[in-house]
């Protein structure tokens, strides 16, 4: 049987969609320079909506860390690290931010960032820094 | 034959030799921060403060470490180094030393 290229593709498809997607969980932390807890929203490439719907917040309600699971489709993927301002009645975050911006806005602190890799310490801990 | 015969304990022999350097995880590296009162993590823990010390850094299964420091009224650096940044550091250059900027 001659095997045609689009044989080849397909069975190049069928093998990736078979191994599936590397994965790998991550504990996140966020700190300010006086090293006291943020509450932060987390962010993985550019998915604010996701982030929200997920709830992947980290000192919100507490000082606590994030298991973050992280699906590696690429070599290096980014995650940010924003804060979000807490309503003390509820212990919720008052808004969502959709940017960086509306974040620092909302909050003072520069959103921090990190390009991870599948390899790296599981611990990551994110310092950020008043505007 | 004669040569086949050679290689095949030459090529044993270079495999034994890399054996060390390819399976060391850990070095003792010396970092110092200005100001000394700076906090500094490794890979998110506080392993203590800008002095000049010298830390036991194990890569483990990692293949890059997370060095940070921050301290008030400063411009936190967060570092992720490779084993062979931190190998070309110590033998080029020796301690990791940083000064951190202070904010505007």
């Amino acid at each position: 049987m001659k095997i045609t290229r689009n044989h080849s593709l397909l069975l190049t498809a069928l093998l990736v969609s078979c191994a599936g997607v590397p994965t790998r969980t991550f504990q996140i932390d966020a700190i300010d320079v006086d090293e006291s807890p943020v509450p932060c929203i987390v962010v993985l490439g550019d998915d604010w909506a996701g982030a929200a719907e997920n709830n992947q917040y980290v000192n919100v309600g507490g000082d606590n860390s994030l298991a973050l699971k992280v699906p590696f489709d690429r070599p290096e993927v980014d995650i940010v690290v924003a804060a979000v301002p807490v309503d003390p009645a509820t212990g919720k975050p008052r808004i969502q931010p959709k940017s960086r911006t509306e974040s620092s806005d909302a909050t003072g602190f520069l959103a921090d960032f990190r390009r991870v890799r599948l390899t790296d310490p599981e611990r990551n801990l994110f310092i950020l820094r008043r505007r | 034959m004669a040569n086949r015969n050679l290689c095949i304990p030459l090529a044993s022999l270079l495999a034994l030799a890399c054996l060390p350097a390819c399976s060391t995880t850990a070095f003792k590296v010396g970092i110092a921060v200005d100001p000394p009162t700076a906090a500094v993590f490794v890979n998110g823990t506080r392993v203590g403060q800008g002095t000049r010390r010298v830390y036991d850094v194990d890569f483990g299964s990692s293949e890059r470490i997370c060095v940070q420091a921050a301290a008030p009224g400063f411009e936190p650096v967060t570092e992720l180094l490779t084993k062979q940044q931190v190998q070309d550091q110590l033998s080029k250059y020796g301690d990791f030393r940083w000064t951190l900027k202070q904010e505007k």
